[in-house]
């Protein structure tokens, strides 16, 4: 999808990073609950596609991603700055890793900072999983208090399925795990048992 | 004087004048020696060959101890998927002996059931034909039990006869279906068919075969013979075999269907 923008003399882009956490959880008692992560590099608060993307301005960046006629790969770190102490059970307690990523530019008019209401915008810039992530602190020895950095790094979806294995084997794990009646289902039970396993067939009795 | 002189003169005096000559120096010596191995050598000779010579009858009398049937499942087996026509042989994942030894339950995953086309058409898939160490199959009216076996020249032989049954799957153990060409196939339920299943062994998204073998020395049907199944998908559009690889979770990418601009 490209978008025109040769009628404007300037403009402006931000990024809008869209997370879905599905096992997310503020504490280690706490239950998982579904959770989408929505924060842009604007200094307020903007809506895109009926959504609210919180903006945290210079404390979010976006890694360089590369731009190619042809599907390829590649990684993309996003880097959450100044998260506070009490936020950090948050993610420690929540299962960042694999969850989907969605990164979206949109275009503004630099003069207004008005979203240009164009077809093609926003953009889709990156789609991908949150392969690892990382917290860094940095301690004020001054005020005695830290802040924390998160960084994620995320695989875009075509490392994904390059590395992806799928199928099923003739054993009970792999067969229960896309069966509907999942552990009652006894159709491979037998399998490990028969390996190697002979029968006497038409001896006498 | 050994024992050996008593054993030569005890033969001089049975054979008299023959042992003479045998043991004498002259032609006619020579002669009747050479006639004597000759006539030793054909006695020998008959002698062991009658031992081999078992009349047929004494043979028949000896028990049949059957074989020692090894079956090949392995936890490592992939199921494949087909679209379009494809030759497969099947992955063994159960086998029971039942029967006082006399008959062998096999159960063969052929394949995995794929899923719609774009439009969202079920595909179906169907046995084309059976092969039993490469010969065709041709089955009896009732679609099940193997009648003869048909080889590439038309020749034919009609040994497995009775003794072999096909009750085949499509999709799961409680859809059975026929092979092409026979309007009368297996109908009932696989966990109905195969010595102690249940309901729980649902086959799920498989193709699959039981295969029953009575056994039989003389027919020579004494396990199972190496197995081909002819199958045929329905999924053939280049585009929709591309969609199902794409979206199918189970056998494939498992992208999700708007994430891919179908049309």
């Amino acid at each position: 999808m490209t978008i025109n923008l040769t009628s404007y003399k300037s403009i402006q882009s931000n990024l809008f990073v869209r997370i879905q956490v599905d096992y997310y959880r503020t504490s280690a008692s706490d239950s998982y609950t579904e959770e989408v992560l929505k924060f842009s590099d604007m200094l307020t608060p903007f809506t895109i596609n009926d959504e609210v993307y919180t903006g945290l301005g210079r404390l979010m960046s976006v890694s360089s991603s590369s731009s190619e006629i042809r599907v390829s790969g590649g990684q993309v770190t996003i880097t959450l700055s100044g998260i506070p102490n009490s936020s950090i059970y948050e993610i420690l307690h929540s299962k960042i890793k694999g969850c989907p990523v969605r990164i979206y530019r949109a275009i503004f008019d630099a003069s207004t900072g008005a979203f240009l209401n164009i077809s093609g915008n926003p953009l889709g810039r990156y789609r991908g999983f949150v392969n690892n992530y990382s917290l860094n602190e940095d301690y004020d020895n001054a005020t005695g208090t830290s802040s924390n950095t998160l960084v994620l790094v995320c695989s875009s979806s075509v490392d994904v399925l390059q590395n992806k294995l799928s199928g099923r084997k003739t054993n009970p794990d792999s067969f229960k795990k896309t069966a509907t009646l999942a552990q009652a289902d006894a159709s491979m039970d037998r399998v490990p048992n028969l390996e190697n396993a002979t029968f006497n067939f038409g001896a006498p009795s | 004087m050994s024992f050996l002189d008593d054993i030569v003169d005890s033969a001089s005096g049975l054979l008299g004048g023959a042992w003479d000559m045998l043991t004498g120096s002259g032609v006619a010596g020579g002669v009747a020696r050479a006639a004597a191995l000759g006539y030793m050598l054909k006695e020998v000779t008959a002698s062991t060959s009658k031992e081999s010579q078992t009349p047929d009858t004494v043979r028949s009398q000896e028990p049949d101890y059957g074989v020692r049937e090894q079956v090949d499942p392995d936890t490592n087996n992939s199921i494949p998927v087909v679209y379009g026509e494809a030759y497969l042989g099947g992955k063994v994942v159960d086998a029971v002996l039942t029967n006082n030894n006399q008959t062998m339950w096999y159960c063969l995953a052929i394949c995995e059931q794929t899923g719609p086309t774009i439009s969202g058409t079920p595909s179906v898939l169907s046995f084309e034909k059976i092969y039993w160490n490469q010969s065709e199959i041709v089955f009896q009216s009732d679609g099940v039990t193997a009648a003869s076996l048909r080889d590439e020249e038309g020749n034919s032989s009609s040994d497995i006869n009775g003794l072999v049954k096909f009750y085949c799957y499509s999709g799961s153990s409680a859809t059975p279906a026929a092979i092409r060409g026979y309007a009368q196939g297996n109908t009932a339920s696989a966990y109905n068919v195969f010595p102690n299943w249940t309901v729980n062994h649902s086959m799920e998204n498989l193709i699959f075969v039981l295969v029953r073998v009575d056994y039989s020395k003389e027919k020579n049907i004494t396990g199972l013979g190496n197995l081909e199944f002819k199958i045929k998908n329905t999924l053939t559009q280049p585009g929709d075999v591309l969609n199902d690889y794409m979206t199918n979770s189970r056998y494939g990418a498992g992208i999700t269907a708007e994430e891919i601009k179908a049309s």
